[in-house]
């Protein structure tokens, strides 16, 4: 008995400790390849590109803004006022009414003074039939669609049916946007004679900053550590993952928060999935996968510029929803496309991005997961795997804190969005402590994911809106007062 | 077994800790070094800028005070002259702002011309073209001819000659003109003056197709009427595309001549070009044109349909034209087309 423990311990030791040095290896490349793009960028000045804007007018691409909106009566006129506000010079918005059952369609009939119109809507993606169009008196390029609900990918293929502009872009309702994000996200587009087909921008976390009218004002750091945590987090994605992942074309998520697509591609892919809960990254795997099996050469990008502010959840009890989420959607978007699993024929994508997704961000949980309860089991069991205990320990300091404290201080050295030094280490002070409590926290809840989608839970259906919450919205209404 | 791995692994930790440690430091010396510069700057900007303003709008000579003396003040300098440079077009501004950066600027960018940074390079190339410091003009010259380019270098560098060497320019740089993206290229375009375009007219035709079309888009973005005749003669280019596009450059100028010349559209195959001269029409007094746009409203194109109803209706007395037509016409489509012109009001 006890040998087959010894075994099974040293196997699984070994195990973890492979994998963990791997991933630390790798995780580490990727960060030195991100000091080396923004050593590039490094004392630009920014302000230089940004006079294009003046005269933008003339080669911007015209665009067409979604905002798909199920009971969101509390927030939809301080949604649309928002994206009303936006510097592009040729743009409409697109409202879709998913068959909210509150007074979402009659305070934009009123606030906007909609009226109906006739037009025939050519069915290009596939979404639930349309009951009636309405344009605003006020703005000419202000839309409502009415329609039966479906939820949010059917109301955003509704919205691309009904787009005229040959882009368009989706945007939560409760994210926050800078008055120069749609100008930002398209110019890799336009810079690239429209090789590139989507783009995403750096998201980052609003909580504590007073923005108005796409400015921010005022910047605090916000007080409660599982903020804090994940500020550092999103950092941390930024800086190991994004920057190098788009620079190779490899990238399978981009923001769902706020990202533009070129139209056509994403109607030869048939639209948005029904039916899954990361409808952002089915669409991005998606027109990887048509580029690649029609042999196009397209890419899609990634903007580091921050864009969009978004509101980080503020309790466990919704981060912890918000984490499951993601991972479902995760495994959901890779099963489905398993085939392009080490499938050459796919190129980097299949060679390089889907195993990285399966392995790191898909098992990597269950198997750090099993490394912390490894750590514990072996520290209880005595002396004989002490050893494998404290270098794993090790291992962990190093992937989860040292990464992270690096992660952030590359964005201080080349951003510094929250200056003064008292900010400087309490940040730092936090960044070192994600080992021992949110990493282990996301862990679980990622693997309870993973769980409840063998289970097939059913409780997908009432969780489509999670971004949309009115709760959200409720602050950000009176945070803008 | 495991030992040496767990003690290099302690090492290692404690390196990095340092590593950590001594970096924390060095930004935390770097964000208060900055405070200062930022400090300083505020306070020029404070203390001088309404001496700037006078110098800039009254006829005195500058005064010494003004010229900076350290490095955070030409950053001072230097944004007073970019919130000038942006927000106000006067030449006698721009003319003094040109003298000034050419005689105390020029060191300062000139070093950050040859740095080792590409960064700091291309904000040099940014400033000499903001503040035309035609001084340094043989230097990017230099620039130019450098091995290794980035698309951003090439493209400030076509900028500066094409705003200092007008002469040379065309023979100079065509070839790299059409290495540009459409973006960039127009972009250039429109920031041409009127003499190189002039020049690029007589040399459009050797270019590849898609690069004529962008030139004649830029004619009609800078709505110059001199190149007016330049378009009215692509309306008998043998390429359909070109006559769609001189057409809508015509269109954007918003003015014609000779009315005759366009006539020929009335009977053209291709719809898009019935369209455009539909839109034409709408710089003719109604009577002038009524005929024209009412074989239009009957067109086979419901585009085409759509524009005449818009540009009769836009027209002075043209609602009332629309609602004679509906009661005479038989053309149900037409009808129709002009109706919903009448119900929408646009």
């Amino acid at each position: 008995m006890n040998a087959v423990v010894d075994v099974l311990m040293k196997f699984f030791g070994g195990f973890i400790i492979f994998y963990m040095s791997v991933v630390t290896v790798a995780y580490t490349c990727m960060l030195i390849f991100a000091f080396i793009e923004i050593r590039k960028q490094y004392k630009l000045d920014k302000t230089a590109l940004d006079e294009d804007y003046i005269d933008a007018l003339y080669y911007y691409k015209p665009l067409s803004i979604i905002i798909p909106a199920y009971n969101e009566e509390v927030g939809i006129v301080d949604s649309i006022q928002s994206v009303m506000s936006l510097k592009y010079p040729q743009m409409e918005l697109i409202v879709v009414n998913d068959g909210s059952e509150d007074q979402t369609q009659q305070i934009v009939i009123e606030q906007f003074r909609m009226k109906k119109i006739s037009k025939a809507v050519k069915q290009q993606v596939e979404s639930k039939p349309i009951i009636q169009i309405y344009q605003s008196e006020i703005h000419h390029n202000l839309y409502l669609i009415e329609k039966e609900n479906g939820g949010k990918a059917d109301a955003l293929n509704a919205g691309i049916n009904f787009a005229k502009y040959p882009y368009f872009c989706s945007i939560d309702g409760d994210s926050i946007m800078d008055e120069k994000s749609l100008l930002r996200v398209m110019k890799p587009i336009i810079l690239s004679n429209e090789e590139v087909i989507a783009a995403g921008g750096n998201v980052r976390i609003a909580n504590g900053l007073d923005i108005q009218w796409g400015s921010v004002y005022q910047k605090r750091l916000p007080n409660r550590p599982l903020v804090l945590m994940q500020i550092i987090e999103y950092t941390r994605a930024f800086m190991m993952g994004r920057i190098s992942l788009a620079k190779f074309n490899l990238i399978l998520i981009i923001s769902g928060a706020f990202s533009v697509f070129a139209k056509k591609w994403v109607i030869e892919v048939g639209g948005y999935s029904v039916n899954t809960i990361g409808e952002d990254m089915e669409l991005v795997v998606k027109l990887h996968r048509f580029l690649r099996e029609n042999k196009i050469k397209k890419r899609i990008e990634f903007v580091p510029d921050p864009v969009c502010w978004t509101e980080a959840p503020e309790s466990l009890r919704v981060l912890r929803r918000q984490r499951r989420r993601w991972h479902q959607g995760l495994i959901e978007s890779l099963v489905k496309h398993i085939k392009m699993t080490f499938n050459p024929r796919y190129g980097k994508v299949g060679m390089i991005s889907f195993p990285y997704f399966w392995l790191v961000e898909c098992f990597g949980p269950i198997i750090e997961l099993g490394g912390y309860v490894y750590v514990i089991v072996a520290f209880f069991m005595g002396k004989i795997y002490f050893e494998f205990a404290v270098l794993l320990s090790l291992l962990f300091i190093l992937y989860g804190s040292v990464l992270s404290a690096f992660s952030f201080l590359l964005e201080v050295w080349s951003v510094n969005l929250y200056a003064g030094t008292k900010n400087f280490f309490r940040l730092l002070l936090v960044s070192f402590t994600e080992t021992f409590w949110y990493r282990p926290l996301t862990l679980i809840w990622r693997c309870e994911g993973f769980i409840q989608v063998f289970l097939r839970r059913k409780s997908w259906g009432n969780m489509k809106r999670v971004g949309l919450s009115k709760n959200s919205r409720n602050k950000r209404s009176k945070r803008s007062k | 077994m495991l030992k040496i791995p767990i003690e290099i692994l302690i090492i290692g930790i404690c390196a990095i800790s340092l590593v950590i440690v001594i970096l924390s430091m060095y930004l935390v010396l770097k964000g208060a070094r900055n405070h200062i510069v930022s400090r300083k700057k505020k306070k020029y900007i404070q203390n001088k800028q309404d001496i700037w303003y006078r110098y800039f709008n009254d006829d005195i000579p500058l005064p010494s005070e003004l010229i900076p003396n350290n490095n955070s003040e030409i950053k001072a300098v230097e944004e007073i002259f970019l919130a000038y440079v942006e927000n106000i077009s006067s030449p006698i501004i721009k003319k003094k702002i040109r003298e000034f950066s050419n005689q105390y600027l020029r060191r300062y960018y000139l070093n950050l011309l040859l740095h080792r940074r590409w960064s700091l390079r291309m904000n040099a190339l940014y400033r000499i073209v903001s503040f035309e410091i035609d001084s340094l003009v043989d230097e990017c010259k230099k620039y130019a001819k450098r091995a290794k380019l980035s698309s951003e270098e090439r493209f400030q560098l076509l900028i500066i000659h094409s705003m200092f060497d007008e002469d040379s320019f065309i023979n100079e740089f065509v070839d790299l003109l059409l290495m540009l993206s459409e973006y960039e290229y127009k972009k250039l375009l429109v920031s041409f003056n009127a003499e190189i375009l002039e020049k690029l007219t007589l040399q459009i035709d050797e270019f590849p197709e898609e690069y004529q079309y962008y030139f004649i888009d830029v004619l009609g973005i800078k709505r110059n009427f001199s190149f007016l005749t330049f378009l009215e003669n692509n309306l008998s280019h043998d390429n359909t595309e070109i006559r769609i596009r001189s057409l809508k450059a015509i269109n954007e100028m918003g003015m014609i001549t000779d009315l005759d010349r366009y006539k020929v559209f009335l009977d053209s195959p291709v719809w898009e070009e019935r369209l455009m001269l539909a839109k034409l029409l709408g710089a003719f007094p109604l009577e002038q044109v009524y005929p024209y746009l009412e074989e239009l409203l009957q067109d086979e194109n419901w585009w085409v349909r759509s524009q005449s109803a818009r540009t009769i209706g836009n027209s002075k007395n043209g609602k009332s034209r629309l609602e004679m037509f509906i009661a005479t016409a038989q053309d149900q489509y037409a009808i129709e087309m002009a109706q919903e012109v009448l119900v929408r009001g646009y």
